[in-house]
């Protein structure tokens, strides 16, 4: 390890403080992401896939009280233990970030231009006027057309589409070296999507930078990513490079989340697969692997012994039943 | 980018990010605004002229406080006709529109001289203390409610919270006597009362500041918090905008238009009575002593000419701070 890696994140626990007791987003959350790499996280609503993503960039909804324990270094400096002058120097400069719904993302009293000649001021040294062009070379780059009458537009005189390239816009403006796409397509239709996706992508390639993309859509994974981590009730449970997930998933979870995802065939009269029982809120830590209660496969000893996720391979998963047993349980499934 | 002059109004929904067509839009919008807020303003000012000569032409009889005690009543009568009072409802009104239309609203007995001059000669120091104390009650509100709505729960808050309530509970005429109790008399800071120096401004204008602040303060704290909650907010954090640049240049455009609003409503609030005990106890040389003092002495003319143009004073305002909100606030701006 001669050059540090651009984000390792160890034993990564983030707990929020709530009336009904803590609440673990993410339970010992350990990965590494390497320059210009890009990561997908995949998981169900509450699986911790966000919770990760904003507690490297610190910024939690407010109102929250949460307690975070690990390491999560970006370059070698820790996040986690960084004062909150420190982090705001890390946001949009280091870490790009694009949220969800962009139709509420933007300040609807300021303009387009505003926003981002602002963020351009605060993290680099450039004048009004400079950072105005290089505003409107951002626009032009995300494909707005006219940016140069764009940046005196307001919020709401775009489309959901082209207020998601603002916000990417956005993130981008400074360079940084990690975008975090934070389920950044969800919210448009499937044309615009696969437009934003080609977006993300392409800056990736050209900025060099590395982007990590959380989703709950293996398709948007397998349009974007070198690599994906699977996330179930806080925890990591399966890791690799995206093409060998898809083909050969080495946990039930994938496997199940992978034969939910519809196909276009004619006549094939596909039945959905859906993954029995709710995904839980972990309160307190149980013993056992988290996916037991609604796993096809699950014996005693998957209710007593977390499996541990091994940290060398390329492809690797938590799971106790071997890869053999699981593909042909999948067969049969798929043969039904 | 057809910006074509006569279709200036009504651009339904321009999707075309062109700053030249925005820009003639506001204006037009603005002048249109402004029309019917001046129309509205009209109508109010002649319903605040009939309510006032409403009460006049059936409450009391002029005559009988105008005419010596032992006059008989033909005297009486002939005293009434020669003042027009005998005439019917419509003729007394629509002389009494004409006389106003001059600005004369009636002689006062008191002072023997026409009313309005009466008015006009003390409303420039109670429209000044008003003045004064729309600002102090700003500052103190918006200052207290930012303070307080950016730290939701914590004991700034919650002292904050306290002092609101202490300012909208208490009377004013004893928050302004403790006021002179503690500086002016104590600790010989301030003058007493009266209006001799800029410094006898200071309690008078804290007063007010403190009495009307409050509510400015619990309206912005709460506005503050719910624009808090703003998904904007979270990202423009997450963009590594400093705290301050956030409240300052986010937060605070987004709720002025609403603060605005409160502080001329409390303002308003000052000319429907707060405002004259006030001078009353600071023995200030404003409206408060001349209503009190022409209303004992039952002089109505003088009574009338201040309610006349204070009424007029709040519509004025009201007009002023609609169209700044307006300007503040592009949301608020039709279409």
């Amino acid at each position: 390890m001669t050059s540090p890696r651009l984000l390792e994140v160890d034993n990564l626990t983030v707990c929020f403080s709530t009336s009904r007791g803590e609440v673990y987003g993410t339970d010992d959350v350990s990965f590494s992401l390497d320059h210009g790499e890009t990561l997908g996280v995949v998981g169900e609503s509450g699986s911790g896939k966000s919770v990760t993503a904003t507690s490297l960039i610190g910024v939690h909804p407010p109102l929250t009280r949460v307690r975070t324990t690990g390491s999560a270094k970006l370059e070698g400096r820790d996040l986690l233990t960084m004062s909150e002058q420190e982090l705001r120097a890390v946001r949009g400069a280091e870490i790009g970030y694009v949220f969800q719904d962009p139709l509420t993302a933007l300040n609807p009293s300021l303009t387009v231009g505003h926003h981002l000649v602002e963020t351009m001021l605060v993290h680099t040294d450039m004048n009004r006027s400079a950072a105005r062009r290089r505003a409107a070379e951002l626009l032009d780059l995300v494909g707005i057309p006219n940016s140069a009458g764009a940046l005196d537009s307001y919020p709401d005189q775009f489309s959901g589409g082209m207020r998601q390239r603002v916000l990417v816009a956005l993130a981008i403006s400074c360079r940084p070296k990690l975008l975090i796409a934070d389920e950044a397509t969800t919210a448009l239709d499937p044309t615009v999507q696969s437009q934003i996706l080609a977006l993300l992508r392409s800056l990736c390639r050209e900025l060099s930078m590395a982007m990590i993309m959380i989703t709950h859509d293996f398709g948007v994974i397998a349009a974007t990513c070198d690599r994906v981590q699977v996330m179930y009730a806080g925890r990591i449970v399966e890791r690799g490079p995206v093409a060998d997930v898809l083909a050969h998933p080495g946990h039930p979870y994938t496997a199940g989340l992978l034969r939910l995802a519809p196909r276009f065939e004619l006549n094939h009269h596909h039945r959905l697969h859906p993954i029995p029982g709710r995904a839980p809120t972990v309160i307190r830590p149980q013993p056992g692997c988290r996916f037991a209660p609604r796993c096809e496969l699950a014996d005693d000893r998957c209710e007593r012994e977390v499996p541990p996720l091994s940290a060398d391979a390329a492809h690797t998963h938590a799971c106790w039943r071997s890869s053999a047993e699981l593909a042909a349980f999948t067969e049969d499934r798929t043969a039904e | 980018m057809t910006s074509t002059q006569q279709a200036a109004p009504a651009p339904a929904a321009a999707p075309g990010p062109a700053p030249r067509t925005r820009r003639s839009r506001t204006r037009s919008s603005l002048g249109r605004l402004v029309l019917s807020r001046l129309r509205d303003a009209v109508i109010v000012q002649f319903l605040v002229v009939v309510t006032i000569f409403v009460i006049g032409f059936y409450v009391g009889d002029p005559v009988t406080a105008f005419a010596p005690p032992d006059a008989t009543e033909e005297q009486l009568a002939q005293l009434r006709h020669s003042l027009g009072l005998d005439q019917p409802f419509w003729v007394q009104f629509a002389r009494y529109l004409e006389n106003l239309i001059q600005l004369d609203v009636g002689t006062s007995v008191w002072q023997q001289r026409p009313a309005m001059d009466a008015v006009w000669e003390v409303i420039g120091n109670t429209v000044l203390l008003a003045v004064l104390g729309a600002i102090a009650a700003a500052i103190f509100g918006v200052v207290g409610g930012v303070l307080a709505g950016t730290r939701p729960g914590s004991l700034t808050d919650r002292v904050i919270n306290l002092i609101a309530v202490v300012s909208l509970s208490v009377a004013s005429f004893w928050i302004g006597l403790l006021l002179i109790i503690i500086f002016a008399v104590r600790l010989d800071l301030v003058p007493t009362s009266g209006l001799y120096e800029w410094r006898s401004l200071i309690l008078p204008v804290a007063t007010l500041g403190f009495i009307h602040g409050g509510r400015i303060c619990q309206v912005t704290r709460s506005v503050v918090l719910d624009e808090m909650s703003k998904p904007y907010v979270l990202v423009a954090r997450s963009r590594g905008l400093p705290w301050r640049r956030l409240v300052a240049r986010h937060i605070l455009r987004n709720v002025a238009a609403t603060v605005l609003t409160t502080a001329g409503w409390e303002f308003a609030r000052m000319f429907g009575g707060s405002i004259y005990p006030i001078e009353v106890v600071f023995a200030w040389p404003g409206l408060g002593p001349l209503m009190t003092t022409a209303a004992h002495r039952h002089d109505f003319a003088i009574v009338e000419a201040a309610v006349l143009i204070t009424g007029a004073l709040v519509i004025l305002v009201n007009l002023v701070v609609d169209v700044a909100s307006h300007l503040l606030d592009r949301r608020l701006r039709p279409q």
